[in-house]
């Protein structure tokens, strides 16, 4: 018996692995089969019957197909060899239409004030599948509405269509075991198990693979409607996991962040913390332009004057060797690149590390989350900014040397050198023996209160980047707002002051970065999330959706 | 028969001078036929010398100019004993903001309103109709509808809207918001009368929109009974 | 050249310039107006005067206002003055300064020295006149002093009795062209240039058979100068029916109204300005009064043609049976007849006579300002290759048909 099995689907042929599911098989010659409980992320329960198609299994010895007696749920049956599935045969419609008709029985069509329309599987089904009128004349059943799951999830149990995805995530996926279905037939609710304060890092994954409004997020709940969101592919930093995410934004604000799909990162989830990290965004103090407190520059320099200043300095440190250089686990693959070379090629650092941007975070945890609260401290190391790189001179070696007085200028990525000081005001007593601090940010920080020339440089919603987690895999965010004040991108900024320094930029553009990091740059194609169906794509509810916004 | 189409059998209709041309098709579509619509060319000899039909042009404007003179000279002589204001004009127009017209069609599109729920709030508050579902900002052609939902102070409605601003100067009024609101919750009132002098002030908020005062009240929907915004 | 003739010139000179300028003004609140009477609007009514009707009651001292006094919107024809000459004038840097200030005289100047021609009343005797009007108010004396001056002279109410009449008012019209040549040209901006192209192309085109169109009426009149015109249309067929050109050759009064007409390039033929295309055409970089003057322009020209087609083909001054006993032309046809001021036979005082064909000129005048207007506010305007086909096509050939068939019938006839 080998491995691989074809079959075909809807008359196209497919080969597959043995053992995977028909539903999956269909997905990869494009053919979608509505489903509301199957998640390939959870294991298969098969209860929504929606993903009924009309399966034939190959009889060897009758060398013949046989008609199934009934229509098989395609979740949950096996693709197998010669087999043939047909999507679109009246009976097939009409048990779709029947099953949409039994879940809206008693749903309470609330789409106006619920906050999953737009990206309901309910409603896409009903579009697609059903488009009837009730028939129903009898009052709905009433169910508790309005209800709370701990701190970020409400309950609403008239939505809910009982397809036990969030019961099997806390089940299968957190193994917390918070939720679960209780009462029988029109009666069903999902309930919080006894004692149970559902807060847990993951809760909000129920919300996601809801296929319907029955959860909604606490953070999210009111706040947007979807259809206005513009979705911006992006890399959550908030450990060195790299969960792949989507950031929805509208008019530069990002509304939320969702995961998205990449099966070696982070699979389907993310953490509740990744989900919040747009709040500290949001709250970080920013300069929108370049700040120096040297007299040559005067207060609020020019662009062109910051630089040439900043280029006169690192190009004294040719031959010297007096330059420290502190880059951060922050900096996109590219951006670390091009410091590598800054420090090592054009200037000749003498000292080089990489700080702790952040220290405090979510304890690790064995699904996703880490304990380096850091996105990119092994891509950084990879493409160059490697600790102690000249002779084991790290950053334990910088901080004596700046108490030696010996460093003359020092060049920082990010907020959080303080970190590795005892104190902010010790930070700042020893900072003051160097006479050229140069700081590099995305966010103010202690040092830049004292730092002799501050240039502002975008975050990573702002700029475009890769980073490379902690197993190796490398994730590529995307710009997605537009850039505070003068800020400048990164990459562009360091391969000037290269220039400015009288050196060369070792690459001219993204791409020849990643070509040069080998990075294969299609490591990170998305992926049509799950619920999100491409029959909508094109349609009018989908009318803001742009991906990344080039400004 | 499909020569015939778009053709216009009586063409000669003349209603005040002018050809009115007929809808050219009239009767069901079959299938496969295709109607092809045009100017008929039968211009006579007498329109194609182009001199006669300008004079006859002329007349006409010539005709209304004159029309109107004596219509004005008429009203001169209301005018003239200081009863001009009801006399008839030479006219259809109106001097906008000295005289106003009280015919506005019942179904004009003017100023939007918040209808308002019947039974008030926990705490005696008046609360909108509307559950901030966000379909008439979606459907606004000109993006001039803002609104900022959030939960309800009654359990029961779950979600309204806490901000309501539509800017009344982008307004086209098209009445998709109207047409878009699954529970009538907006609507666009007959009243014309909207201008002023600031535009902040053209941008109504939710109070406003609820409580101001529409002289045309087609029904007995509950509509608000505030007092126009002061001046 | 003695002083009598000095002061009437000054005198006709007054009432031309007097007459143009507050014509040209007034069209402009004209041609709202009356485009707003045609389209059943009420037009022009927001500039006021506020008048003080006494004192405030409730003020200390202040006035109590009246109603708006709007009248009928006329001081919109002053608020446009006073906007025009108080608004920035200013001067674009990329325009080639001192053609693109001449052509603003180009536009007006011609068009007020045309009229120079044009005759406005018959011969009169300014002498017998006033002392008839004196007399009647019962100043005698002077009457006696003022009719002493004056004497017996006859004199023309015209500026320059040339007696090229005509022809000067071609050379001069057709100078209107650097007006916008200049303007499209020295302005630096292609919607000028375009619209210079197109007028130049425009009224050259128009220009050529304007003059051949009249050639047949030339030939029936035997004359340029407008004076002999204006006689000769005094004359009669049957006694009843005046021999005004237009009952001569009713053809070529619609093409040369054309070409005129085509020549001041307003709807339907505003190709040059197009504002729909060309923003404002030539004159697209011209601000405060040198744009009024433009515009100004063509509200004269409006009265200039006006002018030009009463003398030309609606018997000038003229009224059936009002004669004067200064009619030369009027007596030498009528030998039998002894030269009096007359209105159908009876006899009136020379003063009735003038106030009457100064009266009849103004109206006819009115008349055809009125009448471009309607046609401006009529019809639509022509696409450019509508107008070039249009004259160079149909109007050019009948108007070259008619000067030959003229010239024929007359050499048949032998004479008028
Ligand atoms: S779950 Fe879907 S169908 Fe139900 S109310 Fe919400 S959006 Fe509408
Ligand atoms: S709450 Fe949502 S995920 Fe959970 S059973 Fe109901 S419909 Fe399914
Ligand atoms: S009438 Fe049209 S433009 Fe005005 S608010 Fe409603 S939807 Fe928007
Ligand atoms: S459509 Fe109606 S209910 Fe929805 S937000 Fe607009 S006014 Fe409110």
């Amino acid at each position: 018996m080998s491995d691989q099995v074809t079959l075909t689907i809807d008359g196209k042929e497919v080969t597959v692995p043995r053992g995977t599911k028909v539903i999956e098989a269909a997905k990869q010659v494009g053919v979608e089969i509505p489903h509301f409980c199957y998640h390939p992320g959870l294991p298969v329960d098969g209860n929504c019957r929606m993903c009924i198609a009309d399966v034939r299994t190959w009889n060897a010895r009758a060398e013949k197909h046989f008609p199934a007696r009934r229509p098989a749920v395609t979740c949950w049956t096996d693709a197998e060899e010669n087999m043939q599935v047909f999507t679109d045969t009246d009976e097939v419609k009409k048990s779709r239409a029947t099953v949409m008709e039994f879940l809206l029985i008693n749903h309470p069509i609330d789409c106006p004030i619920c906050d999953k329309a737009g990206e309901c599987m309910l409603q896409d089904h009903y579009m697609q599948h059903d488009g009837k009128r009730s028939e129903l004349r009898e009052e709905k059943i009433h169910k508790p509405r309005l209800k709370p799951f701990g701190e970020r999830i409400v309950y609403n149990g008239e939505r809910c269509i009982l397809c036990s995805r969030c019961t099997r995530f806390t089940a299968h996926v957190s193994k917390t075991h918070d939720l679960g279905i209780v009462n029988r037939g029109d009666r069903a609710v999902v309930e919080l198990a006894q004692g149970s304060t559902f807060d847990n890092a993951y809760t909000d994954n129920v919300s996601d693979i809801c296929p319907v409004g029955a959860l909604t997020k606490t953070d999210f709940r009111f706040k947007k409607r979807v259809w206005f969101l513009k979705h911006t592919d992006s890399v959550c930093g908030g450990c060195s996991r790299n969960c792949n995410t989507v950031v929805d934004h509208d008019r530069a604000e990002i509304v939320r962040i969702m995961p998205r799909r990449r099966d070696e990162v982070n699979g389907h989830f993310m953490c509740n913390e990744g989900r919040d990290i747009y709040k500290s965004l949001a709250a970080t103090v920013r300069t929108s332009a370049p700040i120096s407190r040297v007299d040559e520059l005067g207060a609020g320099p020019s662009w062109d004057d910051a630089l040439a200043w900043a280029g006169g300095k690192l190009g004294e440190q040719k031959k010297g060797g007096k330059l420290a250089v502190i880059g951060s686990p922050w900096m996109s693959n590219e951006e670390a690149l091009v410091l590598g070379h800054l420090a090592g090629k054009v200037c000749k650092s003498a000292w080089m590390d990489i700080k702790n941007d952040v220290i405090e975070g979510y304890p690790a945890d064995d699904l996703l989350h880490t304990d380096d609260h850091n996105p990119n401290r092994a891509g950084v190391i990879a493409a160059g900014v490697v600790p102690g790189k000249k002779d084991g001179k790290d950053l334990a070696a910088i901080q004596e040397a700046i108490a030696a007085g010996e460093v003359e200028v020092l060049l920082v990525w990010g907020t959080g050198l303080a970190n590795h000081y005892d104190s902010v005001e010790a930070m700042h007593e020893a900072v003051a023996k160097v006479p050229v601090v140069i700081q590099l940010t995305d966010a103010m920080d202690a040092l830049s209160e004292v730092a002799q020339l501050v240039l502002p440089v975008r975050n990573w919603a702002e700029r475009d980047g890769t980073w490379t987690n902690f197993e190796g895999h490398t994730s590529r965010f995307r710009k997605a707002l537009r850039p505070h004040g003068q800020a400048r991108d990164g990459f562009e900024l360091l391969s000037a002051m290269c220039t400015a320094a009288g050196g060369k930029p070792p690459v001219k553009t993204f791409k020849d970065a990643r070509k040069k990091l080998k990075q294969d740059p299609d490591s990170d194609v998305r992926e049509v999330a799950d619920g999100e169906f491409a029959f909508y794509k094109g349609q009018s509810l989908y009318r803001h959706h742009s991906g990344t916004t080039e400004v | 028969m499909s020569e015939q189409l778009g053709q216009n059998a009586d063409f000669d209709n003349l209603i005040d001078g002018h050809v009115m041309p007929q809808p050219a098709y009239q009767g069901e579509f079959t299938e496969g036929e295709i109607v092809k619509y045009y100017n008929p060319s039968r211009m006579t000899l007498l329109e194609k010398l182009y001199v006669p039909a300008i004079i006859g042009g002329l007349m006409i404007t010539a005709r209304v100019f004159f029309t109107n003179m004596a219509k004005w000279g008429i009203w001169f002589t209301y005018w003239i004993r200081g009863k001009g204001k009801d006399a008839p004009k030479g006219a259809v127009t109106i001097y906008y903001p000295e005289e106003t017209r009280p015919d506005y069609s019942p179904i004009n599109r003017g100023k939007h309103i918040l209808t308002m729920r019947q039974q008030k709030g926990p705490s005696g508050e008046a609360l909108p109709q509307c559950v901030a579902c966000y379909m008439c900002a979606t459907a606004c052609p000109a993006f001039c509808i803002h609104i900022v939902a959030g939960e309800s102070p009654d359990p029961n409605i779950e979600k309204y809207c806490v901000e309501f601003d539509i800017e009344m100067d982008k307004c086209i009024f098209c009445g998709y918001c109207e047409e878009a609101c699954p529970v009538d919750a907006i609507r666009l009132t007959p009243e014309p009368r909207m201008a002023d002098y600031q535009r902040e002030r053209m941008i109504y908020d939710r109070e406003y929109l609820m409580t101001w005062n529409p002289t045309y009240v087609e029904d007995d929907h509950v509509y608000p009974g505030g007092h126009p915004r002061e001046e | 050249m003695n002083t009598a003739f000095l002061v009437v010139s000054f005198m006709n000179l007054a009432f031309v310039l007097g007459l143009l300028l507050n014509l040209g003004g007034l069209l402009t609140w004209v041609e709202r107006k009356q485009g707003a009477v045609m389209a059943n609007r009420i037009g022009a009514n927001r500039a006021y005067i506020p008048v003080p009707v006494g004192r405030d009651p409730n003020g200390a001292g202040g006035f109590k206002w009246s109603k708006r006094f709007t009248l009928m919107g006329l001081f919109h024809a002053i608020t446009d003055g006073i906007k025009m000459l108080t608004k920035e004038n200013f001067t674009p840097p990329f325009v080639d300064t001192f053609v693109y200030n001449l052509a603003v005289w180009f536009s007006a100047v011609p068009v007020l020295v045309t009229f120079a021609v044009v005759p406005f009343g018959g011969p009169f005797q300014p002498g017998v006149m006033m002392s008839e009007v004196l007399t009647m108010v019962g100043m005698t004396g002077a009457a006696a002093s003022v009719g002493g001056f004056f004497g017996d002279g006859v004199y023309h109410m015209q500026l320059a009795n040339l007696n090229v009449g005509l022809l000067f008012i071609f050379a001069i019209g057709s100078t209107g062209i650097f007006s916008a040549a200049l303007a499209g040209w020295s302005s630096g901006n292609k919607f000028s240039l375009l619209g210079a192209l197109r007028s130049s192309s425009q009224m050259i085109s128009y220009e050529v058979f304007m003059g051949i169109s009249v050639l047949g009426l030339l030939v029936v009149y035997g004359t340029v100068d407008f004076n002999e015109m204006a006689q000769l249309q005094q004359q009669t067929w049957f006694g009843v029916i005046p021999k005004w050109g237009v009952l001569l050759q009713p053809h070529m009064f619609f093409v040369f109204m054309t070409a005129l007409m085509a020549e001041n390039k307003r709807v339907p033929f505003d190709m040059p300005e197009a504002e729909s295309e060309l923003v404002a055409g030539y004159f697209t970089e011209y601000t405060s009064m040198k744009m009024g003057l433009f515009m100004m322009a063509e509200f004269l020209e409006i009265a200039v043609i006006a002018g030009i087609m009463t003398t030309m083909f609606f018997g000038a001054y003229h009224i059936p049976g009002v004669v004067a006993a200064t009619d030369a032309m009027h007596w030498a046809m009528h030998p039998e007849l002894t030269p009096v001021n007359a209105i159908f036979g009876a006899e009136v005082p020379h003063a009735l006579v003038v106030v009457l064909r100064v009266g009849a000129f103004l109206f006819k005048l009115i008349f055809f300002c009125w009448l471009q207007i309607l046609i401006r506010w009529t019809l639509p305007k022509f696409r450019y290759d509508q107008v070039m086909k249009l004259g160079w096509k149909y109007m050019l050939p009948l108007s070259i048909v008619n000067v030959i068939a003229t010239a024929a019938f007359m050499y048949v006839l032998g004479g008028m």
